[in-house]
């Protein structure tokens, strides 16, 4: 049987992300090994952190619904070519909405849930707008502008939190969330897992639709891989990347909403611990594509969820998962050499 | 001392299925300035650029000075003396005149650079040369003429007795270039040596001591301007028309008024109006070949029919109606096909199926989708399957990404896509440019089916063979205008080639 | 108002000089054509590696050595990436943020065996031997070294650029890298040193925020001020006094902010304040970005082959 060149690349691509992931996890050891630990027990209690029992498991499940969606947030817009770094800031005040709409809207039944859900994603969405009509109309690097509104949200959420929304106790947060505002668990106890998983996957199952069967992603996907052959052929090149940073930030939106709607239930200042920068490996690992995504943010989820294991047993902090991450990116920018390597073996 | 300040013996530098120069031999006399021409394509800009250290040729040998060379970056050439004048230049806008001169060889030590004497050094080049610069200006507020200018006192500036310049007069207004012609003399009367490529016979006549042509890759024959004519030059650069291979087609008449374009103007973004009142009709029925040098308004021109630049002032009319206000889209739905010239920039996606590509900018049609929304997986990959068919594209199937195919088959691609939303008119930008036989002529075949079928086929060529095998009409544009409409099948080659020079005679203007 | 004046012009040098290293640094690299949207990355990883150098030593001189030395390393990484790989720049930057994010965090716990900040350390002592300069002795005593540092990278970078044959070159080669090229300048050099300066000023930033200003070092404490660098640098128009102003600029408004902070019953909340430097990036590149095109460096951001292989 001959395989087609399409699959051909697809294997190469994953060859290529593997390879990336091995050489981190290897340079990875090598830090720990430095510091002076065991890193074979080291991630070895990653992985039984992560996946030792049905708990843990569900646990980084958990942990991975807000990596996933950052991920995808950031393809979305990758696919278009533009680069979103602000899925963080996106994410953070798509929490504040969902948070206030469920605190303080109260609708009835299924609605409110709807309605804190649809919040977070609006919220989100209105962050990515700033950088997209700054894009399309005032010519602004999407990558500067998206950066900068990272920090003005984070602000603004601190003083809503720290402010007049302020909860009752002394803790940075808000109030509880109504009930009727909360994710519900799809799981029995001691498992947490919650409907907020179910909205991830379908997130992803329409964004690959989108993406792969209507026109507006075969419109996307033409601008971000050729924008002067889309432009000769009458497709709108900004108002495509618009739309994608819209897309990108009502998804980054329902990262926020899902995390505070169903497992903080209530807003947290500063909650997001970095879910949209872990965003631009999970994307760059997967090659935009969504399923894939599921698969390495499953894996950024399962470092973050198991490095706690990691640091209590074994010493080493929770804080290698972020060099691993890093070294991720470095070593998929390393694309063309271990191509070129790849190629010349043959 | 040697007499020859340039001796090339049998240059030969081959690309990948093209010989660009087979084994080019001739010889600079010191002091003499010596025209290269030769139409679009001939090879001279390739042996230029081995003289400039930017290629390296194959086979054959550079002796400057009498004196074997190899050049492996434009630094050797530098050192052996040997300048050059490129088309586009290399300026940076944004710095002084001086400092544009003197990048790379800056007087005064490593922590300071002694300005003073820079200015002083290169004023002085200015001034000897009465080149008339004001070297403390900035490139960006300097005309394109002086830009030109600056770029001969860098090559001077850098101790060069050998300039080459790369069609020089191209980016000159007409009126400028006797001053042009002077500036080459004077340089010449100082003892430099010069080689001067050129289209533009006139100028070629008058500033030369002799001229070699080079055609298709190969020496021609060196002249000494005294001994020729500008009719010999021509019929050197062009070749006898043996024959035109002019390709047989259904006896029709031409249908109504498809594109008229009316007294077009455009200006670009450096402030050159590159259109002058361009005019140009075609109707239903028929191929109008557009003949002529390249830069002489083509691409200009054809961006505003797509458009993608919106002209000054004047009127497209495309059945009638003013297309300018419309978006490409909006014209595409009107019924224009579009060949661009550049197919793996401009028409393809390369990473896309082919399946995908032929469908680029027809998507939305309900023929390829529901509600303009969702893709018709099936109805695309039939129609897929229909052009690979038609238009012979071969192909291992019809989901492989178009980057894996072979020129010929990609250029099938856009060439059937184009076709296939019935457009009212067709607009082909060099579509056989860098095809073998059996893809070009399958190229030129189905704009005859198009013709035949009553479409109206606008063809942009640099190939004057091809305007001349295809075309029903031959409109020749110069200068931003077409200069003269002529009917193909008595049109011949060498009077063409009078009016793409821009000289007047073998036709009206 | 006086209480104001003597608060506010000693906090903003305090506040702005370490953006204005990093923006001397961004000046430098953008310059030749390499963007760097990693200032951060390499200000948190200075501003660890002068607490780790500080707390081994005992000597913050020592810490600032060690600060520049990792400033240099990080950007190497982006050197290779970009300039000899040429990968895209701006994902480039971002490894370089997550991995210093990273590398300090683990660091922390590694060197200090406590997380989220580092022992306390010897930090840079204020120059307490210009109090006897006359009049404004006083003043002067109670800046910073580094704020003197910080006007000697200034001249530095400005003689750089208007005397030096190698800042020409940089010129050039962000201009116009094919022309310098044909002209005997050899571009990847040029990058490669312009990039690795800007690491070692970004470095010295960073080291300010941990042993200038502080005497520890924690986690988040650039909170930004590497991409305000950056704006710096937009804003400033890739000009090293500019620049340097337009990171005082930012320094002001965080003085302002301290100063707000410190008045009770202000009316404003200082989130809103604290946004302010942000919020005026964002407005001065709406504002700007269109007639950006003449004083951008032309090949920004575009990695560059060599133009005979390229033909």
């Amino acid at each position: 049987m001959t395989i087609s060149s399409k699959q051909k690349d697809i294997l190469q691509q994953f060859l290529i992300s593997f390879i990336a992931v091995l050489l981190s996890l290897i340079v990875g050891a090598v830090i720990i090994l430095a510091m002076g630990y065991n890193p074979i027990s080291a991630y070895g209690a990653l992985i039984k952190g992560s996946m030792g029992s049905l708990v843990s498991l569900t646990m980084t499940l958990k942990t991975s619904v807000p990596l996933i969606l950052a991920g995808l947030a950031v393809a979305v817009a990758f696919k278009s070519s533009a680069f979103n770094i602000g899925v963080e800031g996106q994410l953070m005040f798509g929490g504040l909405c969902a948070g206030l709409v469920g605190i303080y809207v109260p609708l009835p039944g299924p609605l409110h849930l709807a309605a804190t859900i649809l919040a977070g994603m609006l919220g989100g969405a209105l962050i990515a707008f700033f950088p997209a009509i700054l894009n399309s109309s005032c010519n602004v690097s999407v990558v500067i502008s998206t950066i900068m509104l990272n920090y003005v949200v984070q602000f603004f959420v601190q003083y809503c939190v720290m402010g007049p929304f302020h909860g009752a106790t002394s803790a940075p947060a808000t109030d509880p969330l109504l009930a009727s505002a909360t994710l519900p668990n799809i799981l029995p106890s001691p498992y947490q897992l919650n409907l907020g998983f179910i909205l991830m996957i379908l997130a992803v199952v329409l964004i690959y639709i989108y993406m792969n069967k209507t026109t507006k992603g075969y419109e996307m996907t033409a601008v971000g891989l050729n924008r002067t052959a889309s432009e000769f052929s009458g497709i709108n090149v900004k108002k495509n990347m618009f739309m994608a940073l819209l897309i990108s930030g009502a998804i980054a939106g329902l990262a926020g909403g899902i995390e505070i709607s169903g497992s903080l239930k209530r807003m947290v200042n500063g909650f997001s611990s970095g879910y949209g920068f872990s965003g631009i490996p999970i994307a760059l690992m997967a090659r935009n594509n969504p399923f894939a995504i599921i698969l390495t943010g499953f894996f950024f989820g399962m470092m973050r969820s198991g490095s706690f294991l990691m640091q209590a047993t074994v010493g080493v902090s929770s804080d290698m998962v972020g060099i691993i991450q890093g070294l991720v990116v470095v070593f998929i920018c390393l694309e063309n050499l271990i191509r070129y390597y790849m190629n010349r073996r043959k | 001392m040697a007499e020859y300040a340039i001796e090339l013996k049998g240059i030969t530098k081959r690309f990948p299925g093209v010989v660009a120069n087979n084994n080019i031999t001739f010889s600079v006399r010191k002091g003499e300035i010596h025209a290269l021409a030769g139409e679009n394509g001939a090879g001279k800009s390739t042996l230029m650029n081995i003289l400039f250290g930017l290629l390296v040729p194959d086979e054959g040998q550079i002796i400057i000075n009498g004196k074997e060379e190899k050049f492996s970056s434009p630094r050797d050439s530098n050192r052996a003396g040997i300048g050059m004048v490129h088309q586009h230049f290399m300026l940076i806008p944004k710095l002084s005149v001086m400092e544009n001169v003197i990048i790379g060889q800056e007087p005064g030590t490593s922590l300071k650079i002694d300005r003073k004497k820079a200015v002083e050094e290169v004023q002085a080049i200015s001034d000897k040369y009465e080149l008339n610069i004001d070297v403390t200006k900035k490139v960006g507020e300097l005309s394109v003429p002086e830009q030109q200018r600056v770029e001969i006192i860098k090559v001077l500036y850098r101790q060069a007795d050998i300039l080459i310049f790369d069609e020089p007069t191209a980016v000159l207004p007409p009126h400028l270039i006797d001053e042009f012609c002077d500036i080459l003399l004077s340089l010449k009367e100082k003892g430099k040596t010069i080689i001067f490529i050129s289209h533009k016979l006139a100028e070629v006549m008058k500033v030369s001591d002799h001229v070699t042509v080079i055609r298709r890759g190969e020496v021609i024959g060196t002249r000494a301007i005294c001994d020729t004519s500008i009719d010999e030059i021509t019929r050197m650069m062009v070749g006898h028309s043996v024959d035109t291979g002019r390709k047989s087609r259904a006896d029709i008449k031409p249908g109504k008024e498809v594109l008229s374009i009316k007294d077009l103007h455009y200006t670009n973004v450096e402030g050159n109006e590159k259109l002058k009142g361009l005019d140009l009709s075609v109707h239903e029925g028929e191929i109008v070949g557009i003949a002529g040098v390249d830069g002489n308004g083509q691409e200009e021109m054809e961006k505003c029919i797509l458009g993608l630049f919106k002209p000054d002032s004047g009127q497209i009319l495309f059945n009638g109606e003013d297309m300018i206000g419309h978006t490409v889209k909006e014209r595409r739905d009107m019924g224009l096909g579009y060949v661009a010239e550049d197919r793996q920039k401009e028409s393809l996606v390369l990473q896309y199926s082919v399946a995908y590509n032929l469908i680029l900018g027809q998507h939305y049609l309900p023929a390829y989708s529901k509600h303009g929304f969702w893709l018709k997986k099936d109805a695309i990959n039939e129609n897929a399957e229909k052009l690979a068919k038609d238009y012979d594209i071969r192909l291992a199937n019809i989901q492989v990404a178009a980057g894996t195919l072979s020129g010929g088959n990609q250029q099938k691609i856009v060439i059937a896509r184009e076709a296939n939303n019935d457009p009212k008119l067709y607009v082909a930008i060099q579509p056989t440019r860098g095809l073998d036989i059996g893809a070009s002529d399958s190229v030129q075949d189905t704009l005859i089916r198009l013709r035949n079928e009553n479409k109206a086929v606008l063809l942009i060529s640099m190939e004057l063979d091809e305007i001349l095998a295809v075309s029903d009409k031959i409109a020749v544009i110069f200068d931003g205008k077409i200069v003269a409409v002529v009917d193909a099948a008595t049109a011949d080659k060498e009077s063409l080639g009078y009016l793409m020079l821009g000289s007047k005679k073998g036709g009206n203007e | 108002m006086f209480e104001f004046i003597s608060y506010m012009i000693p906090t903003t040098l305090r506040m702005g000089t370490p953006i204005a290293f990093t923006a001397l640094g961004g000046v430098v690299s953008e310059r030749s054509g390499v963007n760097n949207i990693g200032l951060e990355g390499i200000m948190t990883a200075g501003a660890f590696a002068a607490v780790v150098g500080s707390y081994y030593t005992g000597s913050p001189w020592v810490g600032i050595l060690f600060a520049i030395l990792t400033g240099i390393l990080i950007s190497a990484i982006h050197c290779v990436l970009t300039i000899t790989v040429g990968a895209k720049q701006a994902v480039s930057s971002m490894a370089l943020v997550l991995l210093a994010e990273g590398i300090c965090g683990v660091g922390v716990e590694a060197f200090f065996g406590q997380s989220g900040s580092s022992a306390q350390v010897n930090n840079l002592p204020t120059t307490g031997f210009l109090a006897s300069v006359p009049l404004i002795g006083g003043f002067l005593s109670h800046l910073s070294p580094f704020v003197y540092l910080g006007f000697i990278a200034l001249i530095l970078v400005t003689l750089l650029f208007k005397f030096t044959r190698f800042g020409f070159h940089i010129t050039a080669v962000g201009e116009n890298p094919t022309m310098a090229e044909t002209c005997g300048i050899n571009v990847h050099r040029v990058r490669y040193i312009s990039v690795l300066a800007s690491g070692l000023l970004g470095g010295l930033g960073g080291a300010m925020l941990s042993i200038g200003q502080m005497n520890l070092f924690q986690e988040g404490m650039v909170s930004g001020r590497g991409y305000l660098a950056l704006g710096a640098v937009t804003m400033g128009r890739w000009n090293p006094l500019l620049s340097y102003g337009s990171a005082m600029i930012f320094g002001f408004f965080d003085a302002l902010q301290l100063y707000l902070q410190t008045i009770p019953s202000n009316p404003i909340p200082s989130d809103f304040i604290q946004m302010i430097p942000y919020l005026a990036i964002l407005i001065i590149l709406a504002v700007t970005s269109r007639k950006m095109k003449y004083f951008g460096i032309t090949s920004g951001g575009k990695p560059y082959t060599k133009y005979a292989t390229e033909k």
